[in-house]
């Protein structure tokens, strides 16, 4: 009887205690930065096992035809490319301020099976900003949509460029847009030197994190491009620069002014949070 | 490690395999993926099966068995080959003797790899192109052509694609 009591008492201290953390409102539920390292485990594994749940007796129809991939990447570059890029190419700067960030898609293609991916674009998932595009496009649509998530892995970053530039050849190439987009020249850079610990945050805001695995950053940890564990001690930049501050800089900036054809996207970094960016990856040695 | 409900999945699934691939292939795996290959109808069976795993082992903390292709090639002479060449100067490789260079990236996880130099998607063809000519897939490369035979290339890319 005393354990009894015991127990409920515990439970009711538990019970009370998450309510007044919920309640006091102290959790920081802004965007600026990423969940703590087990609230993102806890959403994240809530949400793949969710996604295979309700994915569970969905049937594929077959794909991969040429043409329902040509659809697919027409659709994806119309509908999802803005939040979640595509190889070589960034996502648009409102959608790095994103948290969860919207997955880099290229792993995503291999890692998970068509019915979850037509689950997942059909449903959407709350707490994302994934939308459910059910009642937006069409069901063959959908699938065209997982046709090409699917065949993007496999495609060189030139391919999509390429077949962009096609459909898209009215409008302007997405540097030349971000060229206005320097801090004002009224607006003095605050110091030259970077500064590691608003480095390691800024890392979030660009989305780095989608792509490559980053000691110190909580949910880095996609295979896409490769991990920057080191990066201080490596001899190159994206195997064709030296390493050195300034061309961290230079690189993190313009990746396609040195691999024209790469994976690598250019954000439109800031020139001051490059530097801070570069700071924080000469830490890690 | 496998979890228990891993191995009991894995144990249905040999039997099926068997009619399908060579002998040489021992890994149940790479069997899967042999299957998958050649009966695209069953794809959606092992999807959901290979979801299974991939959910498990993610909650255990070991690595995916992602849906990436498998490697033909001797992994065990690639191993030792990756020394030859001396990868190993430059790179980290899980399971390779005093390899833990940092002058190029990491090999770990490669097999996992989307992108190989940035440039490539990943495959065991693209991979091995890769490494046997380097300079040609992306000018100004700083990775040196070895002179890697054909054959040496694909055992070397057995060994990689192990490491994920």
């Amino acid at each position: 009887m005393r354990l009894l009591v015991g127990l409920f008492i515990a439970a009711l201290l538990v019970i009370g205690g998450a309510g007044g953390f919920v309640y006091s409102g102290v959790y920081d539920i802004a965007a600026t930065d990423q969940h703590t390292a087990p609230v993102f485990w806890l959403l994240k594994t809530a949400m793949r096992r969710g996604v295979l749940h309700h994915a569970r007796d969905i049937a594929a129809p077959s794909l991969g035809d040429p043409a329902q991939v040509a659809l697919g990447r027409a659709l994806y570059d119309e509908n999802c490319m803005r939040c979640h890029g595509a190889p070589g190419v960034a996502p648009e700067p409102f959608a790095l301020g994103l948290r969860p960030l919207p997955a880099n898609l290229a792993n995503t293609g291999i890692e998970w099976p068509a019915p979850q991916l037509y689950w997942t674009i059909k449903h959407g998932l709350k707490l994302t900003a994934m939308p459910a595009w059910e009642f937006r496009l069409h069901d063959d649509e959908l699938w065209a949509i997982v046709a090409y998530v699917q065949r993007l892995p496999y495609e060189p970053p030139r391919a999509y460029r390429e077949a962009r530039l096609r459909a898209r050849a009215e409008s302007l190439p997405r540097a030349a847009r971000r060229e206005g987009d320097e801090l004002p020249r009224s607006n003095p850079l605050p110091s030259m030197t970077g500064d590691p610990v608003r480095g390691r945050h800024v890392m979030q805001q660009y989305g780095c994190v989608t792509c490559h695995e980053i000691p110190g950053i909580v949910g880095a940890s996609a295979p896409v491009g490769p991990p920057l564990d080191r990066m201080a001690t490596h001899s190159f930049i994206g195997g064709v620069l030296e390493n050195t501050p300034q061309n961290m800089v230079r690189w993190l900036r313009a990746p396609e002014q040195f691999v024209p054809d790469g994976a690598m996207p250019n954000l439109g970094v800031r020139e001051q949070d490059a530097r801070d960016m570069a700071a924080y990856l000469d830490t890690l040695r | 490690m496998p979890t228990h409900r891993e191995r009991s999945r894995d144990e249905k699934t040999v039997p099926l395999a068997h009619n399908v691939v060579s002998p040489g292939l021992i890994d149940t795996r790479a069997k899967m993926h042999a299957v998958n290959a050649t009966y695209p109808a069953r794809r959606n069976r092992f999807d959901t099966f290979l979801s299974a795993m991939l959910i498990t082992t993610a909650l255990s903390g070991c690595s995916d068995p992602s849906l990436h292709p498998q490697a033909s090639g001797d992994a065990t002479r690639g191993r030792m080959l990756l020394q030859q060449y001396g990868c190993s100067a430059c790179h980290t490789i899980p399971g390779v003797r005093a390899a833990n260079a940092a002058i190029g990236p990491s090999l770990d996880r490669l097999g996992r790899r989307v992108y190989v130099a940035g440039v490539l998607p990943n495959s065991p063809s693209e991979l091995a192109r890769w490494i046997r000519a380097p300079d040609v897939v992306k000018p100004g490369t700083g990775m040196p052509n070895a002179n890697v035979t054909e054959r040496d290339a694909t055992d070397m890319v057995a060994y990689l694609y192990q490491l994920r």
